[in-house]
């Protein structure tokens, strides 16, 4: 149980907290945040392969670098359409959302 | 020209006068189809067509007669086979001897002044075009019936003669009196044509000349003497077989009946057919086959005419003396004289063991002779009818001021009936009376004749003096509005009384006899003046002119008491000797009977028959209906059932089993369908949880058999 | 049990906590403060594995920009009528097995299949990462670069055996381009509407 061992489990924790909300919360912002938690609980795996090989962790950190501005701009979308949702029904709750149940 | 004409004629029969009667008989024929095709168009100008047509026949009759004249023979005769079956052959072909030139004469001009007469009496009448066609017709028929060669040609002719006779007297078909006339006068001639068909029969078929039978006029007495050698009776039962067609035709007793009825047609029809010319067809029948008349060497058939000839005028004048219409004072009148031209043509000698007919001449010069008389004597009546609007002479009267023309030639054209010197009809009727007086030796059948002739002489000039007198003269007894018509009326009148005062001079012995020398019996006859019959005949007329106007002029013997005083002699002679009652009895009311008979057999028999076999048919029809419905019609039900039975098993299979398996697959899916719609909640966390556990389920897979 | 493992398992069990009251909590607003924390010591546990750039640009742009993006538009969103409604929907006892199946799996997937120290015949992608522990990690590298450094070397340097990424980096400024405009698109108000 090394360290690099602990660390993938944190982010495999972070990932699940993140889907566990996802799944079960209402409101679409909370969701969001949820999604934002895999992100980082990707992150974070990203983080501890990249230090488990030194001599290349540069490339690890590329590679978030990227995943926080991705992540970053998929917020914004996100928010986006959250607002244009609530401006069109006046509620958030994702659960009511169901114009395409049979 | 005289030159060239003179070689033509003087050939022994040239076939000129033949192509010129042919074209004369054609004209008319001609004016008869153009007037009846397109009379409906044309009825302002049918009745000056048709008069101009017989106008131009009447001048080729008038060269004919001249050429026939000039020749003194008989002209060629113009002739093809007809029909030819073997041994028996039938020609037909026209001859014009000095007997048909005379009478084309006399046809044509009596149907040309009738005609021209007619234009105004007919003016207005709707059918005119259609009187115009039949007067052209008739006078088609009666030219062909005088210059044919063939008997059977002939009576081709006459019965057309006999149609348009017909079709004239029921001009008026919507009078019933009228076309009920037209029927009688047809019938009652077809009784007399029955006897001239038998004679024409049996001439044919026995009769035989050189082993070829034929009807040809010229070779009738070859034909006859032919049948004497096997049946000697029927050399006097075949002329007087086809007498009786002479019988018919010319009114004799007892076939007269129809020619009284006859005058419902107009007058102008009267005067050309029944005065003038069909009834002279029977006189010129009789004449033309006086050869075989005089075969009977016994002469019976020529007494027998003689009789009836002599009844005949003897009857009918007595009839005529008390008749009221007018007209039927005439009609009787010509049933009178033409019995007197039978009775001449009866009139023979014995010489040399064979007849001479010395009364053949006579009769027929007083046919020529009472044409034209009589057809004034009708045309007068014509003219007086259509001024006064009345048939009655009881009610003219006083009409000679106001119809002078009229009057003048009326009186003059019955002076010639009656016989007076010197007009036509004196040298006629003396002629036949001296014939006859000069066969006086022969006994009874000539004292008998004799006797009834010199009756019907004093009793012609009574009736025509009271017809006269009633008519024209006295006061008028019902006020009228008469005048003289236009000259298209008088000019015919006019004429005809001078043809009347000068045509016997034609035939008078004092005048050359040219008439005797031109129309006679194989050889001339010269006339043997008899000063008693001359003398004698004129006191019978003064005597009788002298009673008529006694009774009816001055008024010496009054009508009332004389009619009161001989009462059923009146009453006899009104109802005409009851010869209509007569006939009713003998021959309309078996008929009759005879008729009711056939149709009781027809209804009760015939039909019974034809029903009963409808019955029995019918009986058969249900048997058939019947075993059609239950057997048949059974066995097709059966099957039919049958049918219906597979077809309801066929169909609970198709439901049940195919329909089931079909449904049973659409439920299925509508079952899991049910519950795999499920799946779609519209709501996406559900879909995310899908998602994310199938990753888990792929990662372990992965991880397990891959790694 | 080093100091610097001892720090490290406290900010995990830290950031751990802050991200399940990150789920549970009932007001939003809460939550977002709570996220924030998380981030913090996410980015704490970057610091303690060497990767200060990537700690750096986690508070800056997470904590400083998303987070704060969040609370703005959670501002926006505002809808009084769930206040009094639960804050999970109805499949929540499903998300929490669902979770824990796919924490499950993930974990034997890394740990499971990660034999390192072992003769594999099969490639793993899990052989690449090599357990090792904070001892072990020092500043390895001899020419005392800096993260920062290295990272621009790869992102933007021309030689070395890792570099040259300058492409990817601006297409990723294209897709932050992109998203502006179209966030901004979507949020905008319509002319029609008040």
């Amino acid at each position: 149980m090394t360290d690099t061992y602990l660390l993938l489990i944190l982010g495999a924790a972070l990932f699940c907290i993140g889907v566990m909300g996802a799944l079960t919360l209402r409101n679409a912002i909370r969701i969001l945040m949820c999604i934002e938690l895999m992100l980082n609980g990707a992150n974070v795996t990203l983080i501890a392969a990249a230090s488990s090989m030194p001599e290349t962790s540069g490339v690890g950190q590329s590679m978030v670098v990227f995943a926080i501005a991705v992540a970053a701009a998929e917020t914004v979308i996100g928010l986006g359409a959250i607002v244009a949702m609530y401006r069109a029904k006046g509620w958030v709750t994702l659960e009511k959302f169901n114009l395409m149940k049979w | 020209m005289e030159h060239a004409l003179a070689e033509i004629i003087h050939e022994s029969g040239s076939i000129l006068p033949t192509i010129l009667a042919i074209i004369s008989i054609a004209i008319p024929f001609i004016g008869f189809l153009i007037i009846g095709i397109f009379g409906k168009i044309a009825k302002k100008r049918a009745p000056l067509l048709g008069t101009i047509f017989i106008g131009i026949s009447m001048l080729i009759s008038f060269v004919v007669l001249l050429l026939t004249i000039k020749a003194g023979v008989p002209s060629q005769e113009l002739s093809f086979t007809w029909l030819q079956t073997g041994n028996y052959v039938l020609d037909f072909g026209f001859r014009v001897d000095q007997l048909s030139a005379v009478m084309l004469v006399v046809v044509t001009v009596i149907s040309f002044l009738v005609h021209l007469f007619s234009i105004d009496y007919m003016h207005g009448d709707t059918g005119i075009a259609r009187y115009y066609a039949e007067l052209q017709m008739f006078t088609t028929a009666m030219l062909g019936v005088v210059t044919s060669t063939n008997l059977a040609q002939l009576f081709f002719f006459w019965e057309l003669v006999g149609l348009c006779s017909y079709l004239l007297i029921g001009f008026w078909f919507h009078k019933k009196s009228a076309f009920q006339a037209a029927k009688k006068a047809f019938f009652v001639t077809k009784i007399g044509d029955v006897g001239l068909f038998i004679g024409m029969l049996i001439i044919f078929v026995q009769g035989d000349v050189n082993g070829i039978h034929t009807l040809n006029l010229a070779q009738l007495p070859a034909a006859v003497k032919s049948i004497a050698l096997v049946t000697p009776a029927l050399v006097t039962i075949i002329p007087l077989s086809i007498f009786a067609g002479a019988v018919g035709k010319s009114a004799q007793f007892p076939l007269h009946v129809w020619l009284p009825n006859a005058m419902e047609g107009p007058t102008p029809v009267s005067a050309l057919i029944h005065a003038a010319t069909m009834v002279a067809a029977g006189i010129f029948l009789t004449a033309r086959i006086m050869d075989l008349f005089v075969l009977d060497l016994s002469g019976t058939a020529l007494i027998v005419v003689r009789l009836f000839g002599a009844f005949t005028a003897f009857f009918a004048a007595t009839i005529a003396t008390v008749q009221d219409d007018i007209k039927k004072v005439l009609a009787y009148s010509t049933i009178s004289q033409l019995g007197y031209m039978i009775m001449s043509l009866g009139v023979f000698h014995h010489s040399h063991g064979a007849l001479i007919p010395i009364g053949y001449t006579p009769a027929l010069f007083h046919l020529m002779n009472h044409a034209f008389f009589k057809a004034n004597l009708f045309l007068g009546s014509g003219s007086v009818i259509h001024a006064t609007h009345t048939q009655n002479m009881h009610e003219m009267g006083g009409l000679y001021k106001k119809m002078p023309i009229t009057g003048l030639t009326f009186v003059i054209a019955s002076l010639a009936l009656a016989g007076l010197f010197p007009l036509a009809g004196f040298w006629s009727k003396d002629a036949i009376l001296t014939s006859l007086a000069n066969t006086l030796s022969d006994g009874w059948v000539s004292w008998v004749p004799f006797i009834l002739a010199l009756c019907a002489a004093f009793l012609t000039p009574y009736y025509m003096t009271r017809c006269v007198w009633l008519t024209f003269f006295g006061k008028p007894r019902k006020p009228n509005h008469a005048h003289e018509a236009s000259w298209k009326t008088t000019l015919p009148l006019i004429t005809l009384a001078v043809l009347s005062v000068l045509i016997g001079f034609v035939g008078a012995p004092f005048f050359g006899e040219l008439f005797q020398r031109f129309v006679f019996f194989h050889e001339f006859e010269h006339e043997v003046v008899n000063w008693t019959i001359i003398f004698g005949s004129t006191g019978i007329i003064f005597a009788a002119v002298f009673l008529g106007l006694a009774i009816y002029a001055f008024g010496w013997l009054k009508r009332e008491k004389l009619i009161r005083a001989f009462r059923p002699i009146y009453v006899f002679l009104k109802n005409k000797w009851f010869i209509d009652e007569a006939w009713t009895f003998i021959a309309i009311k078996p008929l009759f009977g005879i008729s009711k008979l056939a149709l009781w057999i027809d209804v009760y028999i015939i039909d019974g028959i034809v029903n009963g076999t409808a019955w029995f048919a019918g009986k058969l029809g249900q048997l058939i209906y019947w075993f059609d419905s239950s057997v048949v019609d059974g066995l097709v039900n059966f099957m039919g059932w049958i049918t219906v039975q597979f077809s309801n098993l066929v169909k609970w299979f198709d439901e049940n089993i195919v329909d089931g398996m079909v449904n049973s697959l659409a439920h299925t899916f509508g079952f899991f369908g049910k519950y795999t719609r499920r799946m779609q909640t519209g709501f996406v966390s559900n879909y995310a949880a899908i998602m994310f556990v199938s990753i888990a389920i792929a990662l372990i897979v992965v991880a397990i058999f891959i790694f | 049990m080093t100091l610097p493992q001892i720090v490290f398992l406290v900010m995990a069990v830290f950031a751990l906590v802050f991200a399940g009251l990150t789920v549970t909590v009932r007001n939003v607003v809460h939550s977002i403060v709570c996220l924030i924390c998380c981030l913090l010591f996410i980015a704490g546990i970057y610091i303690s594995f060497h990767a200060d750039f990537i700690a750096a640009a986690q508070i800056a742009i997470y904590v400083g920009a998303i987070a704060i993006l969040i609370l703005f538009a959670t501002m926006f969103t505002h809808d009084p009528t769930g206040d009094k409604l639960s804050h999970l929907n109805r499949q929540s006892i499903l998300g929490v097995f669902v979770a824990l199946a796919l924490f499950g799996s993930i974990v034997y997937f890394f740990i499971g299949t990660n034999k390192f120290d072992q003769n594999q015949t099969k490639d793993s992608p899990m052989m690449a990462i090599k357990p090792i522990n904070f001892v072990e990690l020092r500043e390895y590298n001899e020419k005392g670069e800096t993260s920062v450094k290295v990272i621009g070397d790869i992102l933007y340097g021309k030689k070395g055996k890792q570099a040259g990424y300058a492409i990817p980096v601006e297409m990723a400024s294209f897709m932050l381009l992109a998203a502006i405009i179209g966030g901004i698109e979507m949020a905008k108000k319509k002319e029609d509407e008040v």
